[in-house]
C-alpha cells in the first residue's frame, strides 16, 4: 500500500541516505557513543543542526510543561504516522536549523505547512511524497508477504529530537504537543553539552527505573538500549571546500611571489576565475611582504595534506555507507534459497539442520532452566 | 518511587475500556500472556490523538500504546473456540495484534468489541468468507479436542497456558515445545555453513548472479553472506517457511507442496529434507 511506512533501521548510513534522498545534501550523522562530557569535543557547535534521540518508549508521567511552537518560530509536527519517527525527529531538527540548505523539497514543504497546527504538520509529513519515498525506499524488497511482529514483543521504539533555537535548547517529541525548553546555552559553550545532561539525567532515572521495578533485573538492563546520533555539517563537503581554499589562496600567493620575481614552484593549477570570494585578494596579498606571503603558502599546503586523509576517510565511509544500504534495499530471499539448493545438491543441509536443531533444542533447554 | 509512578487514567476521554490479555504471535502459534491486562482506548488530552492501549493490570504500566487515526479494529477470531481471543488489525498496515478477553463474563464482549469500532471509525474491510456472525458467545463453543478431565471444558486460557508450560517443563524439550518455538533459519543456515559454499564454483557464480551491483564478485559474496542483512531476510524467510505461504514457497522451488499434507513437525525440516532428497546428486 503507498500510504504505508516501513520501518527503518536506526543507523547513520541510512539516515544520511534518507536526508540526500529528500534532497538535502550538506548533512551526515554521526553516532555519539559516550555521553561524557567529551563527548561533542570535537564537533563544532554551529555544524551540529540536531540531535537524534532513540529510545525505548514507556508511559510516564512527564510534568515538563511544553510550549507553543508557533510562537517561537520553531517548526514542531506531532507524529501522527506509524514508523515514521525517525523521519519526523530528523525533519524537526532540519527544518529548524538556521544556515541550512534544505533543499527544494523541504523547503516548499516549509512554506506550505507554515501556517498549520502541530497536528496538521505530521499529517502533512505522512501526505509528503517526497519524503513518503525517501523513507520507503529503505524497505527491504522481500519475496513473501511478511508479517512484521517484530517489535510487537511490546518494545516501542522511539525518537525524538533536541535543537538549539535563539540560544536556548528545546526537546521536540513528535508525540507531545509543543516543545519542551530544556536550557538556555550560556555563551560560548556548545549548545550539544545542553543537550547531553538532559540526556544523562533522563537516561539515569530510566535506569533507576528499570532497576526499581525490579525483577527481570538482568533482562532488564539488557534491554537500556539508547541512540543518539548528531546531524553534522557534511564533513566531505566540508573538507573538500576548505582545500579547495587553501589551493585557490595559494595559488594567489604564488602569483604574487612571482609578480615580485621570487623563484617559485608551481605545483597545482587552478583557476582564478573560480576562486570563492572571501579570500584574500591579489591586491590584499600585494600589502604584504614576501615572508607573510611564503608564511601563506605553507599553511596552504598544510592544510591541504592535513585534510586529503579526511577526505579521504569520509569517502571511504560513504563507499561503506552506500554497500550496506544497497544490501538493505535488496531482495536476499531469492540468494538464501540459491544456498539451500546448492547446500542440498552437495547433501549438506540435512546436516545443517540437524545441527542447528540440536543448537535450538539446547537454547530452549537453558531458557527453561534460567526460567526455572 | 513516587517520582515515577505512572499515572492510573491517562487525561482524556476514554471510549471503552475492558479486561484483556495480549497472546504473542511466533509466526505459526499464538501463546496468551498470563499478565492480567486491560484495553483502553482513549483520547488524549494532551495531545488529541486517539491512543489504543493495553496496560498490565498489576504493575499498572502502559506496555502498548497505538496511535490510531480511523485505521484499527477488533475482529474475533473465530477459529478458535477455546476462548474468546480477539485480534486487533489496522487497515492501514498488515501489522497484527493479538488478545483474549479477562472479564469474567462474555456478556459484554460484544458490546465492547462494537464500542471500540464505533470509536475508531475504521471502515471494516468485508471478509472474502462470511463466517457464522459473531453473535455466537464463546461459551458455546465446546473445544474440538476437549482435554481429558471433564471439568476442563470451558478451559480459561490462562490456566491453560500454566498447563502448557508445565506439561512441556517436564516433558523437556519435547515435541510439544518444538512447536512453540519454530526452528529459525539463522540457526540452520549460519554463516559458517553458509561461507562453506564460498569454495564451491558453481554455487558460487550462481549465488554473484543474485547480489546487488555493489555486491557482484567473490568477495561481495563472502561479505554479503556474514551480513546482518542476510540474517534479517532468513528470519523473515523464517517466518514464511512457517507461515500458510509454506507451499507457494515449495512450489517455487519446483517441490510438490503436497509433502506437507499430514506431516507433522517444524515446517523448516520439511522443507530442507524435501529440497535435499530431491537435489542431492
Amino acid at each position: 500500500m503507498s500510504d504505508e511506512w516501513c520501518t527503518i533501521e536506526s543507523d547513520p548510513g541510512v539516515f544520511t541516505q534518507l536526508c540526500e534522498e529528500i534532497g538535502v545534501k550538506g548533512v551526515q550523522f554521526e553516532e555519539i557513543y559516550s555521553l561524557g562530557p567529551e563527548a561533542f569535543a570535537d564537533l563544532e557547535a554551529e555544524k551540529i543542526y540536531g540531535l537524534i534521540f532513540l529510545f525505548k518508549w514507556q508511559r510516564e508521567a512527564d510534568p515538563r510543561p511544553t510550549l507553543e511552537a508557533s510562537e517561537l518560530g520553531i517548526f514542531f509536527a506531532q507524529q501522527v504516522i506509524h514508523n515514521a519517527c525517525a523521519t519526523q525527529a530528523i525533519l524537526s531538527a532540519l527544518l529548524n536549523a538556521e544556515k541550512l540548505d534544505v533543499g527544494p523539497n523541504l523547503t516548499s514543504f516549509k512554506e506550505f505547512t507554515i501556517g498549520l497546527d502541530p497536528q496538521m504538520k505530521g499529517l502533512a509529513i505522512g501526505n509528503s511524497e517526497p519524503i513518503r519515498k525517501a523513507h520507503n525506499s529503505f524497505r527491504q524488497q522481500s519475496s513473501f508477504e511478511i508479517v512484521h511482529d517484530k517489535d510487537e514483543k511490546g518494545d516501542a521504539f522511539h525518537f525524538v529530537c533536541y535543537i538549539c533555537h535563539e540560544g536556548k535548547v528545546y526537546e521536540l517529541d513528535g508525540l507531545k504537543a509543543g516543545p519542551v525548553f530544556i536550557a538556555d546555552v550560556p555563551a560560548g559553550t556548545n549548545w550539544a553539552d545542553k543537550a547531553r545532561e538532559e540526556l544523562q539525567r533522563r537516561i539515569e532515572a530510566y535506569t533507576q527505573k528499570t532497576a526499581a521495578s525490579g525483577a527481570e533485573g538482568a533482562e532488564g538492563a539488557a534491554e537500556l538500549r539508547f541512540n543518539l546520533m548528531a546531524i553534522v555539517a557534511n564533513r566531505l563537503h566540508e573538507a573538500e571546500k576548505d582545500i579547495a581554499r587553501a589551493r585557490f589562496l595559494r595559488h594567489r600567493a604564488h602569483i604574487s611571489l612571482v609578480s615580485r620575481d621570487e623563484e617559485v614552484e608551481l605545483l597545482d593549477e587552478v583557476d582564478d576565475d573560480d576562486a570563492p570570494a572571501d579570500i584574500p585578494s591579489f591586491e590584499d596579498l600585494l600589502e604584504k611582504e614576501i615572508p607573510a606571503i611564503k608564511a601563506i603558502v605553507e599553511d596552504c599546503t598544510k592544510k591541504i595534506s592535513e585534510l586529503s586523509p579526511v577526505v579521504e576517510a569520509e569517502q571511504k565511509k560513504r563507499q561503506k555507507w552506500m554497500k550496506e544500504n544497497s544490501l538493505r534495499q535488496a531482495d536476499l530471499v531469492p540468494l538464501a534459497l540459491c544456498a539451500m539448493r546448492h547446500l542440498a545438491r552437495k547433501g549438506q543441509l540435512v546436516a545443517a539442520l540437524e545441527k542447528g536443531k540440536e543448537v535450538h533444542q539446547k537454547r530452549i533447554a537453558d531458557k527453561q532452566a534460567a526460567s526455572a | 518511587m513516587a517520582m515515577f509512578q505512572v499515572p492510573t487514567r491517562p487525561a482524556g476521554h476514554v471510549h471503552v475500556e475492558f479486561k484483556a490479555g495480549r497472546m504473542d504471535w511466533d509466526g505459526r502459534m499464538v501463546t496468551p500472556d498470563k499478565r492480567k491486562g486491560k484495553i483502553l482506548l482513549y483520547t488524549s488530552e494532551e495531545d488529541q490523538l486517539t491512543h489504543f492501549q493495553w496496560m498490565d493490570r498489576d504493575k499498572n504500566e502502559v506496555v502498548t500504546d497505538l496511535i490510531v487515526i480511523n485505521d484499527a479494529y477488533l475482529e474475533r477470531i473465530q477459529k478458535c473456540t477455546s476462548g474468546r481471543a480477539y485480534i486487533l488489525r489496522f487497515t492501514s498496515s498488515d501489522k497484527k495484534v493479538f488478545f483474549w478477553m479477562q472479564e469474567p463474563s462474555t456478556d459484554k464482549d460484544d458490546e465492547n468489541i462494537k464500542k471500540f469500532n464505533e470509536a475508531v471509525g475504521a471502515t471494516i474491510p468485508e471478509k472474502p468468507t462470511a463466517a457464522t456472525p459473531a453473535a455466537a458467545p464463546a461459551a458455546a463453543a465446546t473445544p474440538a479436542a476437549a482435554a481429558p478431565a471433564a471439568a476442563t471444558q470451558e478451559i480459561d486460557p490462562q490456566l491453560r497456558a500454566v498447563l502448557t508450560q508445565f506439561l512441556t517443563s517436564q516433558g523437556g524439550a519435547g515435541a510439544g515445545m518444538a512447536q512453540r518455538a519454530p526452528l529459525p533459519m539463522t540457526t540452520v543456515l549460519t554463516t559458517e555453513v553458509l561461507q562453506s559454499l564460498l569454495t564451491d564454483e558453481a554455487a558460487c557464480s550462481e549465488m554473484i548472479g543474485l547480489l546487488p551491483e555493489s555486491h557482484k564478485n567473490q568477495e561481495g559474496l563472502s561479505e554479503v553472506l556474514a551480513s546482518p542483512q542476510l540474517q534479517q531476510s532468513l528470519s523473515a524467510l523464517t517466518q514464511a517457511v512457517h507461515s500458510d505461504q509454506l507451499p507457494v514457497l515449495l512450489a517455487s522451488l519446483g517441490l510438490d507442496p503436497s509433502v506437507i499434507n499430514g506431516a507433522s513437525g517444524d515446517a523448516l525440516e520439511l522443507l530442507c529434507r524435501a529440497m535435499e532428497s530431491k537435489l542431492k546428486e
